[in-house]
């Protein structure tokens, strides 16, 4: 007792203030909801004490009471408090209450304990120190601000700007000078469609004269479908998108990726933001439910998967944590899968109302067979997508601790207590509905125009994705834990003009990429002032320098390339694994279905994610987790990447592909080529002095390249391969013409009469159909000219009797539609029709190398002669241009090789026939080795002066490689201003 | 310990050269930026030059390992007279299911879990019984032992060791982390944070047996290494041209400096984890068949090349959270664990490297020596979390052998003797390593940071 009153005599002495009133609810309550009611509520009333009304409060515990008015000095409460035992030490550390919190309470008691009548207190009533209540920020309505800093201000392009610099100004800062429009083009093209600016582009923008030249381009890329493609990404991260189930046998989530297309179309169709959401959590519940709302539930059951848990009945519950993670994060940034076990600790989230949220989705599929979700029948439907078992509600019990074992009250459908403004309970469906339309009635709460989350998490999002750090800058968690908006006032006002506009997400970004603020330099010339208090840049004192992303990077690089197939949607590809990736994948996992080049280069959303068999070169650079929800990627700057960029095949191959691209645009000039590797690598003209210096470099590998390189085939003017040649058409050799220089018959110059077979020769009988001869048709060499309508010659024997065989054609597509044309073929409607052998072209130029291998490479330019190879070996079947690698599958098997076999059309249908030239074709009853190739593309680019690819491994274009490998590396490609 | 304004002292010499990349030629380039990996002067001699940690993560329990509690026996089936809050709800007490014995002159106790560690090195060993944590959980606990915050993002502590002691050897890494998979919070326990991105671990995931798969990328398939110098030289020029107007960046820098030690790594990397050049005897000690062997002894090559700061996380996630089944569990763990750590002290011996080398084995906290109450009920086999008292071992590098330190209560729940909480624990790494705990600082958001915060007291008993 002495102590305490040595206590007392010090709180006199130090506040002198035994006299002053106590404010219930200003003093008492905060001291009791912080320190007391956590364990003394109505519930817990631990020690048989409930501190939160004043009943109780008088009824005292199991000791008796615990104040006496007017008497803080005999107080139980104030005993145990003064003396540290409550709160009760945690962790080994003394819980003790401050000094002058004890005062408060002792000065309270000494009044008399005024409580206001029926004044009950709650937890979360109120944000302490050390936990958030209902009172906190977030959950707060938004505000509506006038404009700060007024919109006639010079300095101020919109509202984002008012509020910016009106931040900056209290701390004496000043934006960025605006970035150059060299840089602002870049950053703008990155940001909003992943992509880089191609040098037209550039040139336009730079050169413009127009006033509303940025406003112009801006519009220009939100309409571009590439911009679906990039915001899709983040998108998918949120919801922990990947295409397999993870696990052991990671099982493709068949036609997931009809989601992922969803996603694309909804971003650059610009779909309001409520119905974004509604579909995704209940496309099967909507009025207006249709295949493809249904494709975006597949939202639900993108997670992992696991068909051999443990204990499957405990297993659903992890099921279920997932879809309430996935969804309460994604949507509102709230850890509410925290309160599954107990009250959350930092957040006004109880308990039941973790139950209350899972209820969503605890009447569907949770945890069944079928790959976790409704079959196809259940669903109605082949998308991956989700439906509840019927239109009654499950029952779902509060789970004590979060387990099985331990279940309490029936929790029903409702929404969360954190928002009473919005409380409400769901109600049951009707009648006729085959679903409990609880998913529904959660999208509806969510997306009601008094939800403070929803909008307030999405907006700041889109500036998270444009300027590179959130308003908020823990964007998956708008809690208590989370970060506080470093412009509250910004944050809701891109909130409120989100549902002005319709739920226009497009809207929002536009505002921010037209902004001052955005389009501020990432240096300022008072950075090393401004660091120094805000090194983060909160401030927004200049825009952040942002590194690409995996995808960005991998895009850009084949962009630069020339190398991007920007091919949209559709099932996803499979890149190319190294052997030491495909290392220990399990048989289970199935083999590795490698996709065909042109596939492979397509854009990395439409990458293959397997959740056990990532691409590594995606990883080193930070991709997704692909099991939680992600709402920021980690960049983190390591010596494997360098590595990785230094010496992956895939950076080999871009490099080499992009040194072909200059050489293809300035085939004798070097100077010229030099520039253009800068203008498409870095998007800005090359300074002189980086002239020399990329010169030298290239100068300096060529020595390197003369010493060591073995050229491939020496040139020469005759065909030297012959072995296994059963047909060789030879436009300048051999031809039957009539009266009108039309072919009677193209013979054959193989020489295979000399070992004792027949001659195979091209003929057309029928006059009106023969196609005709021109001398100076390809290159100024003599060719067969087909009119692409009813031209074509037969062969007199089937030329090829085992499956491994080379096709090798000289010849021009003159045709510009995206019909089939065939140059050789065996097609035949009566039984042949999928397994026949052809060689052709369709749309843009695509090859197809049989029905088999079909989509096998593209010629860039068809309209310009090529040399074209099919090739089928017992390793592989390829497609070549001008002796590069188009596109390679795995070996054509059981074609059926029986003739009759036709020169310009398709078999014996009237119909894709050749428009254009053919000057030569050589076809092999055997796969050539790649010697053999070479010397035959050799000879053929001689004649017809086609310049062949393969020339990449000169020195010169070696050389120029590494340049072009050193450009991709730099820390301008990769850093975006 | 200047190494930052040294490496940001650059800026100022770029500035001084002006712009422009024809007033100096490469080597000036490249010398005009310190090595931020070179050696820097410690605070003191340091005891120690390297650590491996041995990290048995998922909460190694110490009374079924180090912390002998034979009272438990009495109260087996139970309840304990003493209790403290962890993660989950506990039961009666759980004797432990292992024999122990003592060791050594010394007579430390261990169980049959790591009886041949103890055989063989129970007098190199410094044992600490009084480790405490703040959290029973796996995630904020990692990141306290492995970066002094349980927070996200802070530095993990060989991180720190790299920018404040450099690292011998510039061809590797300054710190490597290698886990079969990942271990609980993944990259945040060797991440580099706020310093710069050259101080973070280099993970390597050791499921890959290969150097090629260990480490991809490792060779260049085009070019000889003089002909991709040339490459480089022309890229940190280029770099270092960009960064004239850009200076403020430490990325920018970070990133030019990982291009630097990648090139180098690919010179000595393919040596260095190349376990196949090791004897047959020597693979045999370590079983470097199994992934517990061959990270030991990847850890043993590295460390004698130089490097600074090894972690072998044992497995995936957390395989010593043995919440059910201890008896077995900890026994299959013990007989992955035991031999190569065994192995490891007997190497390091051997070879003269344990003076110079604090070899660490602890997890983040330990268990309670009550059962934990299975989910749905039941008899509990296992144990709950317990960061209340557990215990962490040191070998070599300075540290006193067959030392026991602190001690927790009679059931081995809480520590209660010399109580050594994980900072002080880093304060006293610090200090064999050379280095004062409160002077190693990095400025960063307007404050100096340290790893031990405010916190933090070195154990000067335990320094031989």
């Amino acid at each position: 007792m002495i102590f305490r009153i040595l206590i007392f005599a010090t709180l006199f002495g130090l506040t002198n203030s035994l006299s002053a009133a106590v404010d219930f609810d200003r003093d008492v309550a905060t001291i009791l909801i912080k320190r007391c009611i956590e364990c003394h509520d109505s519930k817990q009333k631990k020690g048989g004490l409930d501190l939160t009304t004043q009943d109780s409060l008088k009824l005292g515990g199991e000791s008796g009471s615990v104040v006496t008015p007017g008497s803080a000095s005999t107080s139980v409460l104030i005993d145990l408090i003064d003396s540290g035992l409550m709160p009760p030490p945690a962790k080994g550390m003394t819980q003790k209450l401050p000094a002058a919190e004890i005062e408060v309470l002792v000065r309270w008691i000494n009044q008399s304990v005024v409580w206001p009548a029926g004044r009950k207190l709650d937890l979360y009533e109120r944000t302490t120190d050390i936990r958030g209540g209902r009172d906190w920020w977030s959950f707060q309505p938004l505000l509506a601000a006038e404009p700060p800093i007024p919109l006639t201000d010079h300095r101020v392009s919109n509202m984002v700007d008012s509020f910016v610099l009106a931040k900056l100004t209290e701390h004496g800062f000043t934006m960025a000078e605006p970035a150059t429009k060299q840089v602002l083009i870049r950053r703008l093209y990155f940001d909003l469609t992943g992509l880089p600016p191609n040098p037209v582009a550039i040139d336009d923008f730079v050169n413009s004269q127009e006033a509303n030249a940025y406003e112009r381009l801006v519009d220009q890329l939100l309409a571009s479908t590439h911009f679906g493609e990039r915001w899709a990404r983040h998108w998918l991260d949120l919801i922990r998108f990947a295409e397999t189930c993870g696990y052991e046998r990671d099982q493709l989530k068949p036609n997931i990726w009809k989601y992922r297309d969803w996603v694309i179309s909804a971003f650059n169709d610009d779909m309001p933001y409520d119905r974004f959401i509604t579909d995704q959590l209940a496309g099967d519940e909507v009025p207006y439910r249709d295949e493809e709302s249904i494709v975006a539930t597949g939202m639900i059951r993108a997670g992992t998967w696991n068909d051999e848990p443990n204990d499957p009945a405990d297993y659903q519950y992890t099921r279920l944590e997932d879809m309430v993670h996935t969804t309460s994060s994604a949507f509102i940034g709230l850890t509410v899968k925290c309160a599954r076990c107990h009250d959350h600790k930092f957040d006004p989230i109880r308990q039941t109302d973790y139950y209350k949220f899972a209820n969503a989705f605890w009447s569907g599929f949770v945890g069944q067979s079928n790959l976790g979700g409704p079959s196809e029948k259940e669903l109605g439907s082949t998308a991956f997508g989700w439906t509840d078992r019927s239109r009654e509600v499950a029952p779902l019990h509060l789970l004590i601790n979060g387990e099985r074992g331990k279940p309490a009250e029936l929790v029903a459908p409702a929404s969360i207590s954190t928002l009473p403004r919005l409380e409400r309970v769901y109600k049951t469906a009707p009648q006729e509905s085959n679903t409990t339309t609880q998913r529904l009635q959660l999208a509806h709460w969510l997306t009601d125009k008094e939800h403070p989350l929803t909008s307030r998490v999405i907006v700041n999002r889109l500036w998270q994705h444009t300027m590179g750090e959130g308003i908020v800058r823990t964007p998956n968690n708008f809690g208590f834990k989370g970060a506080l908006p470093t412009h509250p006032k910004l944050l809701d006002y891109l909130a409120s003009k989100l549902r002005r506009d319709g739920w226009s997400m497009k809207s929002i970004i536009k505002l921010i990429v037209m902004s001052n603020t955005y389009r501020q330099a990432s240096v300022n010339v008072n950075q090393l002032e401004y660091s120094q208090t805000d090194s983060l840049n909160t401030t927004w004192w200049r825009a952040n320098r942002k590194r690409l992303d995996a995808e960005q990077l991998r895009d850009a690089i084949l962009a630069t390339s020339g190398q991007l197939n920007l091919k949209l949607g559709g099932p996803s590809f499979f890149p190319q694994m190294s052997p030491e990736a495909l290392e220990g994948l399990s048989k289970k996992a199935g083999a590795w279905g490698t996709s065909p080049l042109s596939e492979r280069n397509r854009r990395s959303i439409y990458m293959m994610t397997k959740r056990s068999r990532l691409l590594p070169l995606m990883t080193t650079f930070n991709f997704t987790d692909t099991t939680l929800p992600c709402g920021q990627r980690d960049v983190t700057t390591v010596a494997p990447q360098a590595l990785a960029l230094l010496n992956n095949q895939f950076v080999h191959l871009q490099s080499a592909a992009f040194a072909d691209r200059l050489f293809t645009l300035h085939p004798d000039d070097f100077d010229e080529q030099i520039k253009s590797a800068w203008l498409l690598a870095i998007g800005r003209p090359a300074s002189d002095l980086e002239v020399n210096a990329s010169k030298q470099h290239v100068l300096e590998q060529q020595d390197y390249f003369n010493n060591t390189v073995q050229l491939g085939a020496e040139r020469t003017d005759a065909l030297s391969v012959k072995g296994g040649l059963s047909v060789w058409l030879d436009a300048t050799q051999r031809l039957e013409l009539d009266a009108d220089k039309r072919v009677i018959s193209w013979g054959d110059s193989s020489g295979s009469s000399l070992d004792g077979q027949q001659p195979i020769d091209a003929v057309q009988g029928e006059p009106t159909i023969r196609p005709s001869y021109v001398s100076n048709g390809l290159n100024g060499k003599p060719a067969i000219r087909f009119n692409g309508k009813n031209q074509y010659l037969k062969l007199t024997a089937p030329p090829l009797s085992k499956q491994a065989f080379t096709i090798i054609a000289v010849a021009r597509d003159a045709s510009d539609d995206n019909r089939h044309h065939e140059i050789f073929s065996n097609w035949n409607s009566r039984g042949r029709s999928v397994n026949s052998l052809f060689l052709g072209t369709t749309g843009n130029g695509t090859i197809r190398l049989s029905d088999a291998f079909n989509s096998a490479g593209q010629i860039p330019d068809r309209n310009i002669p090529f040399i074209l190879t099919g090739f089928n070996s017992d390793k592989s079947s390829n497609t070549y241009l001008n002796g590069a690698e188009l596109a390679s599958s795995i070996p054509l098997k059981g074609r059926v090789l029986a003739g009759p076999y036709v020169i310009g059309t398709q078999g014996n249908i009237n119909g894709e026939y050749w428009l254009g030239d053919i000057a030569e074709l050589l076809v092999y009853e055997r796969a050539l080795s790649r010697t053999e190739l070479n010397q035959v593309w050799s000879y053929l680019s001689l004649k017809y002066s086609i310049a062949l690819k393969t020339d990449s491994k000169s020195p010169r274009r070696l050389a120029l490689a590494s340049l072009c490998h050193v450009l991709l590396n730099t820390n301008e490609f990769i850093y975006i201003d | 310990m200047s190494s930052m304004n040294e490496l940001y002292s650059r800026r100022a010499t770029l500035q001084r050269f002006g712009t422009g990349l024809g007033l100096i030629t490469l080597p000036d380039l490249l010398d005009a930026a310190p090595n931020p990996l070179a050696i820097k002067q410690s605070h003191f001699k340091p005891k120690a030059k390297h650590i491996i940690h041995v990290y048995l993560n998922g909460g190694p329990s110490q009374v079924d390992t180090w912390d002998y509690k034979p009272r438990l026996k009495e109260f087996g089936g139970k309840p304990l007279p003493v209790s403290h809050p962890t993660e989950r709800e506990v039961g009666v007490a759980l004797p432990s299911p292992f024999k122990f014995r003592q060791y050594g002159e010394s007579g430390i106790w261990c169980s049959e879990v790591f009886q041949k560690t103890a055989a063989k090195h129970a007098d190199k060993i410094c044992v600490i019984k009084s480790m405490y944590a703040n959290t029973p959980n796996h995630e904020q606990s990692m990141r306290l032992m492995n970066t002094g915050d349980e927070r996200l993002s802070r530095p993990s502590y060989g991180a720190w060791l790299t920018y404040g002691l450099g690292t011998e050897n510039q061809n590797l890494p300054g710190y490597v982390a290698m886990c079969p998979g990942l271990p609980v919070a993944d990259s945040s326990n060797w991440r580099s944070s706020f310093l710069p991105g050259i101080y973070q671990g280099t993970y390597l995931d050791t499921r890959n047996e290969t150097v090629e798969t260990l480490i991809a990328n490792i060779k260049n398939s085009r070019l000889s290494p003089e002909t991709q110098r040339q490459q480089l030289n022309l890229l940190v020029k280029l770099n270092r041209d960009h960064q004239l107007a850009r200076t403020d960046d430490p990325n920018l820098e970070a990133r030019i400096q990982s291009f630097e030690l990648a090139y180098r790594m690919q010179m000595e990397a393919t040596d260095a984890f190349d376990i196949s050049r090791e004897t047959q005897a020597t693979q045999d000690l370590y079983r470097a068949s199994t992934v517990h062997g061959r990270q030991l002894l990847i850890a043993r090559r590295l460390i004698e090349r130089g490097v600074r700061v090894v972690q072998c996380f044992h497995g995936d996630v957390q395989p010593w959270d043995t919440h059910g089944d201890l008896a077995n569990g900890l026994r299959n763990l013990g007989s992955q664990a035991d031999a190569p750590v065994a192995a490891l002290l007997t190497d390091l011996e051997q070879r003269g490297l344990l003076n110079d080398t604090l070899v660490i084995c602890g997890g983040e906290f330990g268990r309670t020596p009550a059962t934990e109450i299975p989910i749905g009920g039941g008899i509990g086999t296992g144990r709950d979390h317990n960061h209340h008292g557990f215990t962490v071992w040191l070998a070599g590098g300075g540290v006193k052998g067959g030392y026991s330190y602190g001690n927790t209560d009679e059931f081995g729940y809480r520590a209660i003797e010399k109580r050594t909480h994980v900072h002080d624990l880093h304060a006293t790494m610090l200090k064999l390593m050379g280095i004062d705990h409160t002077k190693l600082t990095y400025r960063h958001s307007g404050r100096d940071f340290r790893l031990t915060d405010v916190h933090g007291h070195v154990i000067d008993e335990i320094i031989a």
